[in-house]
């Protein structure tokens, strides 16, 4: 004899599952999230490392520089310039790692792909990004705030290597050759300042 | 994963077979936390799902729906320590059995929002001590869960297989709401 009531409960909590994950989907493209759920997202966003939602919309034209987060390896540098709805990122952390990134930056979120499988993600909420990159093989959260020129991202091409420099608002700068040579001292009069439409990823 | 197993054999079965019987039975409950894990790590959070009403955030309607479960887990461990003669009870109410299966079943309805949300939404992560861990018990949580509902289902499985089953879930479940819905109410305030 068969003892039906735990398939029955098995059956139940599937369909349960099944349902309200179609409708997160069916609701998920491009609908706003409602007013709580974006209050629930700031709370967390504040207090833990689950990247939520509570985005604020991408000026036209802006640079944000800070770090990653963590303590292997020890932490990077990042720079993120957004142009219109277009995101360049340079992710460094002046030894070995360094990675570029070409996306998108649309209604305060940050798609952008680099080499291979690495990408960034983030959010914008007021002046600050908060986000997760990837770069070789390792993943990182980020903070990156808002930074007015000479700050900002920089980079400069020849001899079949490129550098790429990330200027923090007190002036440190962090910076690698692609050949893993260290970066020359940067010169903001003769490097490409990278804007968010720059192509970087090559 | 409920119409992969081959009917009850209803002549008694031999030890060897039990346990393989068994192990199927595990194995499935492992395939499911596999892949539940799969689906948490590959795809990307979105970040934000669709939300339960009711409560001053998202966060906190997941926590209360944690924490109801938690409360109906201890219901869970208590009637069952009951039906095991572990706790004795003088003369032993017949509903009892009633009482396991339905906090049992009204528990797990209760995360499954909360599931849904937190792999929808925010997915496998391994940041921090107590994602990670979160994370590994939610998957474990349901992986053991549907192993205890096909063991339920089957006769002639070793003794010990249903009480060893139902402490996995009760622990992952305990775990669950240790790093998540406890440590919201600890960290961000004890509110609705």
């Amino acid at each position: 004899m068969k003892n039906r009531g735990p398939i029955l409960t098995l059956v139940a909590v599937a369909v349960l599952g099944l349902v309200l994950f179609l409708v997160n989907l069916s609701a998920a493209p491009g609908t706003p999230p409602p007013a709580d759920a974006a209050a629930g997202a700031a709370a967390t966003t504040t207090a833990s490392a689950e990247p939520v939602a509570a985005a604020t919309p991408f000026p036209a034209q802006a640079s944000y520089t800070g770090k990653t987060e963590g303590k292997a390896p020890p932490e990077a540098a990042i720079a993120i310039t957004v142009k219109g709805e277009k995101a360049s990122s340079y992710v460094c952390d002046g030894k070995s790692v360094e990675t570029w990134y070409n996306g998108t930056a649309k209604d305060g979120k940050l798609e952008l792909k680099g080499k291979g499988d690495n990408k960034l993600t983030g959010t914008l909420n007021g002046d600050t990004i908060t986000g997760e990159v990837s770069a070789g093989g390792k993943t990182w959260k980020f903070t990156a705030k808002l930074a007015q020129k000479p700050a900002g991202l920089y980079r400069a091409s020849g001899g079949g290597t490129t550098t790429g420099w990330i200027r923090q608002p007190d002036g440190a700068v962090t910076g690698l050759m692609s050949n893993g040579a260290p970066a020359p001292p940067l010169d903001t009069a003769t490097a490409q300042s990278v804007e968010g439409d720059t192509a970087v990823v090559n | 994963m409920t119409t992969a197993e081959p009917p009850t054999q209803a002549a008694p079965s031999r030890p060897s077979t039990q346990m393989g019987a068994l192990l199927a039975l595990i194995a499935v409950g492992v395939g499911v936390a596999v892949i539940l894990g799969l689906y948490g790590a590959l795809h990307d959070p979105t970040g934000q799902a669709v939300n339960i009403g009711g409560f001053s955030s998202g966060l906190y309607a997941k926590a209360w729906l944690t924490t109801g479960a938690f409360v109906l887990a201890l219901v869970q461990i208590t009637t069952a320590l009951i039906m095991f003669g572990k706790i004795k009870v003088a003369n032993q109410p017949p509903w009892i059995g009633t009482l396991h299966r339905w906090s049992g079943r009204i528990a797990v309805l209760l995360t499954v929002p909360v599931a849904v949300h937190c792999l929808y939404a925010l997915g496998f992560q391994t940041a921090q001590p107590r994602v990670l861990f979160h994370s590994l018990f939610g998957c474990i949580f349901y992986g053991a869960f549907v192993t205890k509902m096909l063991v339920l289902s089957r006769k002639g499985l070793p003794g010990w297989a249903l009480p060893v089953i139902g402490g996995v879930v009760f622990t992952a479940l305990v775990g669950l709401w240790f790093s998540a819905g406890l440590w919201v109410f600890t960290t961000q305030g004890f509110k609705i």
